[in-house]
């Protein structure tokens, strides 16, 4: 074990640069772990995370730690399957210190242990085999308002396709769409996720907590994830009799942006272990502005509401959730443009032909999209045995488009592109209690979905899909060491049906298509310090062509591209290794990981080398073809305190994608980018709580790394961003009011960013002043 | 082990679940059948609002020689719309040494009868303009407008030509070439009757054979 010490000794020094000064005088705490049935748990981690002294229990549950310095410290039991326990404790010299601590059982609804991407262990040391981050509310409540692409901007391995500022798709280590998972309340969110345009259809203000799970996690959550999961939770209900809330409130100066958000919730009195929320969210913005134009018709307005009823007895834990997202967005007109020769001019020019003034008025082209989803979950608590969950979604999706061709005024316009997208889908799985050494799961889920088109134009066909899939996880846990490994197999059916008979550009025979795979999952994970993990994960994830990729055929308004689709497409897969090093520290975290994703029949779009002859001229064609491809990269950050009131952070990323048969780089790779910042702690006293000032740059670079000749201008310049914000929490009416102000993009700087889809266009939007209130009332939050 | 409570709680929301559950299936159900094969949509031929996008067939040009003589007529037609067939185009066969008195009209021929777009443009003459362009060996012919926004509507400011109408001057030293004809739609851009807008509606190319 001599490399592993050596390994462990340098990465300790490199990441935290801690010095343990030992102390002269050290006692011994020793103890006993028991479960809840008073049966001792063996390999139950025992840690001073702090002061970095750790250890096991053994058979009989006991454990033992020597040399722990006389003081006050944090000692912590983690156990895959329970709830960690951290508490305080008093180490003095004369008195030996004997502890006996029963560990709880973890799963409460939505709190399932899963091998990876598991809600509590997801930030913790050894919660996962791949690298999993966490957005916390803290982090969230300062992002409030925003999209969610926004939201998960700054985390490290993570970027965002943009249509505008209102329109903005997570990309998780340089996929995004279809090769990304999002999981809304548990249910997989079933849109029109294909379209790099269309984004997910998330309430801002819903979320209590959101996870990003990046590299493929086919083994969990089936087909879709072979790029990542991004998890979004709504709060959990409360379990105190009595009624509380909160309103938050949100403005934004550059495009005039208000954005607000009223929650109440409550559990009764009566009836215990009933509890119930209700909430309704309002967002409004204007044409934003980039330093030198006005972004025009690009608002937005959006009204969203949620509720959640929940029942919690001694066997069973139920939530049904149901949630409506509703929204009109504006796209920047001057990106529709007619044909090529349209686009090349506007590119020579530099700048947009259509600028405007600022309001509020969305016109065409717009989209109007809704969603609702109900998500029913259960959790039937087996006594020793171990848990079963159910959980059933319903979630129906109706997006319309309108062009900016649309002629004549007067009557209200019909969309060009209408359709909706109803899914059903539900999944049963066994969480069985540690056997030995084991634990884990084993699931069965389904899924439904039918596409309809209504009386407007075609973009993709009408279809019919069902989907079966069924998988094992299992997790070992010995001593420091852990092996997750997990099995699935997945099918699907799609039936297609003609549009034979119905106004269309091209006739699609129907047909049906079937696809099944196999994935497969090995990860390790190692405690190589009490505060420090290596973790290791090999898996296959798969995924069908989607029914765009399969039937596409038009223009591509945004890029005068003729897309065709290839019926004969097969699925895609793909083979991922990742490496990730994570660091807990008491005064530090950090995390560095490094990918590599190989897949075989990878989809893309490229030029087919032919022009397609249409009454607006002559477009080029693009197809969807298959080959092999190969994305890899690293991505990490650290956070430090650096003294009690002052810590600073770091987070980078960088991915490279290449087309290994073409051997030429992937279209559309994110550009590397760096993010630093400095947040000083204010001295809290009396009725302020809490007050901090912050300073954030970002620093990216330009893609030098892109194919030649698909494109019809090279990558944009790279830039730098700066941000100032303050927050303050103040005592009033024992509730804790905060509040807080932001300066994005301090110096205005003229910017376009690579992925973002009208940067041939025009600049991304210019500095934006943000100010946000949030006042909880009544009975308070548990957070 | 598994404890059957069923109190009068848990049954109360299981219901209330239960049927929470029902009526969004049947809600959603009665209006998201899928259009299969058996049931195609009625509606689709002749529904599409005035809002919706136009779908353009058909370019057709109309040339009288100003000395007198038969209309000639020829067209760009592409009546599967995008994709699909190639288009099938006419070629303008033209004599030197004449000018031409030349209109043109823009159908929509997958209607029936065939729907008459120029209409619409003459309608937003303002925020419509064609040009044409003489290409290669028929470069030295030229176009002149021979109409103005005011022909089709009440005007108001700058009365720029719409070019529905509009002189084709082919003279002697004129040879073998194109001639390309663009609608540019001015919707958001002004309209200043030189610059072509970033929104073209039609961009099309004949072939020209100039008979000496």
């Amino acid at each position: 074990m001599n490399v592993t010490r050596i390994l462990c000794a340098i990465l300790a020094i490199a990441l935290s640069g801690i010095v343990i000064l030992a102390e002269a005088r050290a006692a011994t705490v020793r103890g006993k772990v028991l479960d809840e049935t008073g049966e001792p748990l063996q390999a139950v981690t025992v840690a001073f995370s702090v002061l970095e002294i750790g250890t096991f229990t053994d058979e009989r549950g006991e454990f033992r730690l020597e040399n722990v310095p006389q003081g006050s410290h944090t000692i912590e039991f983690r156990f895959v399957g329970y709830r960690t326990i951290r508490s305080e404790i008093l180490v003095t010299e004369n008195r030996a210190t004997a502890l006996e601590v029963t560990m709880e059982p973890e799963p409460l609804i939505g709190e399932e242990v899963t091998v990876t991407g598991d809600r509590d262990l997801a930030g913790e040391l050894t919660g996962s085999s791949q690298s999993v981050l966490v957005l916390p509310p803290s982090a969230l409540e300062e992002r409030r308002g925003q999209t969610l692409g926004e939201t998960l901007e700054s985390l490290p391995g993570v970027s965002s396709l943009t249509t505008g500022p209102a329109v903005s798709k997570p990309v998780l280590r340089g996929v995004h769409s279809a090769r990304v998972l999002v999981l809304n309340a548990g249910i997989t969110q079933e849109g029109q996720q294909w379209g790099g345009d269309h984004a997910p259809e998330i309430d801002p203000f819903s979320p209590a907590r959101i996870e990003v799970l990046k590299g493929a996690a086919s083994v969990q959550y089936g087909a879709g994830a072979i790029g990542g999961v991004i998890r979004i939770e709504p709060p959990e209900l409360p379990t105190r009799p009595g009624i509380g809330g909160r309103i938050n409130s949100n403005l934004f100066s550059n495009n005039r942006q208000g954005a607000g958000s009223v929650m109440v919730q409550g559990a009764l009195r009566r009836l215990a272990g009933l509890k119930w929320r209700v909430q309704g969210s309002l967002r409004r913005a204007g044409n934003a502005r980039a330093p030198v134009h006005v972004i025009r018709n690009s608002g937005f307005d959006e009204r969203d509401y949620s509720a959640a009823l929940g029942l919690t007895t001694d066997w069973m834990d139920t939530e049904a959730y149901f949630s409506h997202f509703g929204t009109w967005i504006g796209i920047f007109k001057g990106a529709h443009i007619g044909n090529t020769t349209d686009l090349r001019r506007t590119i020579e020019r530099g700048d947009p032909s259509i600028v405007g003034s600022f309001t509020y008025e969305i016109d065409n082209p717009r989209q109007r999209v809704d969603h609702d989803l109900l998500s029913l979950r259960s959790l039937i608590r087996l006594g020793r045995k171990g848990n079963l969950e159910l959980r059933y979604g319903q979630q129906y999706n109706r997006r319309e488009e309108w062009d900016s061709q649309a002629r004549g005024g007067g009557a209200p316009p019909k969309p060009g592109f209408s359709q909706g997208l109803q899914t059903h889908s539900g999944e049963m799985i066994f969480q069985h209690r540690n056997i030995g050494n084991w634990y884990g799961k084993f699931g069965v889920s389904g899924m439904r979905q039918r596409n309809t088109r209504f009386t407007t134009g075609f973009l993709i066909p009408d279809f019919q899909a069902y989907s079966f899939g069924v998988f094992a996880l299992e997790s070992w846990t010995k001593g420091r060491a852990t092996v997750e490994t997990g099995l699935r197999y997945d099918y699907r059916w799609m039936e297609i049906y003609s549009n034979e008979g119905r106004r269309a550009t091209e006739i699609v025979e129907g047909g049906i298509h079937t696809y099944s795979n196999v994935t497969g999952v090995l990860g390790l994970i190692y405690e190589l310090a009490p505060t420090l993990a290596i973790a290791a994960n090999v898996g296959r994830a798969w995924r069908p062509p989607g029914v765009n990729e399969l039937y596409s055929h038009g223009v591509h308004h945004g890029t005068a591209q003729f897309e065709v689709g290839d019926k004969e497409l097969g699925t895609e897969a793909s083979l991922n290794t990742d490496l990730t090093l994570r660091y807990r520290g008491e005064r530090g975290r950090g995390e560095l990981g490094v990918f590599r994703s190989q897949y075989s029949n990878f989809i893309s779009l490229l030029p087919a080398d032919d022009l397609v002859l249409t009454i607006r001229g002559a477009f080029p064609k693009f197809t969807y073809v298959q080959s092999n491809a190969v994305i890899q990269g690293f991505d990490g950050y650290l956070e430090y305190d650096l003294t009690r009131y002052m810590d600073t952070y770091l987070s980078a990323s960088l991915v490279r994608g290449r087309d290994t048969a073409e051997d030429q780089p992937l279209y559309q790779m994110p550009s590397t980018r760096l993010i630093a910042g400095l947040d000083f702690h204010l001295p809290t006293t009396g009725r302020l709580l809490e007050a901090g000032i912050g300073f954030e740059g970002r620093f990216v670079m330009q893609q030098k790394s892109f194919p030649e000749g698909i494109d019809y201008a090279d990558p944009p310049a790279g830039y730098s961003l700066f941000d100032v914000h303050l927050h303050a929490e103040f005592a009033v009416a024992d509730q804790p009011v905060r509040m807080q102000f932001g300066v994005h993009n301090l110096f205005n700087e003229r910017y376009r960013d690579y992925l973002s889809r009208f940067r041939y266009f025009i600049d991304n939007p210019g500095r934006n002043i943000t100010f946000g209130l949030s006042i909880p009332f009544g009975q308070p939050m548990e957070e | 082990m598994f404890r059957h409570r069923w109190n009068v709680l848990s049954i109360l929301t299981a219901a209330v679940f239960v049927s929470a559950a029902l009526t969004f299936a049947c809600a959603d159900d009665e209006d998201t059948s899928p259009t299969g094969p058996s049931e195609p949509n009625g509606q689709d031929e002749d529904d599409h609002g005035p809002g919706e996008e136009e779908l353009i067939t058909t370019l057709e040009i109309t040339l009288t020689p100003s000395g007198g003589g038969a209309p000639y007529t020829v067209r760009w037609r592409d009546l599967d719309g995008l994709g699909g067939n190639h288009p099938v185009v006419d070629r303008i066969e033209l004599d030197a040494g004449t000018v031409y008195n030349g209109t043109v009209r823009v159908l929509n021929e997958t209607e029936s009868p065939p729907e008459n777009i120029t209409e619409e443009v003459e309608e937003e003459a303002e925020a419509h303009q064609f040009f044409y362009a003489t290409l290669g060996g028929f470069s030295p012919a030229s176009v002149t407008y021979a109409d103005k926004e005011s022909d089709y509507v009440t005007n108001s400011g700058a009365d720029h030509p719409v070019g529905i109408a509009f002189t084709l001057s082919v003279p002697e030293n004129a040879a073998n070439g194109e001639l390309r004809v663009t609608l540019s739609h001015y919707d958001d851009t002004p309209k200043d009757g030189v610059n072509p807008s970033d929104e073209t509606d039609i961009d099309v190319i004949f072939q020209v054979f100039v008979r000496p």
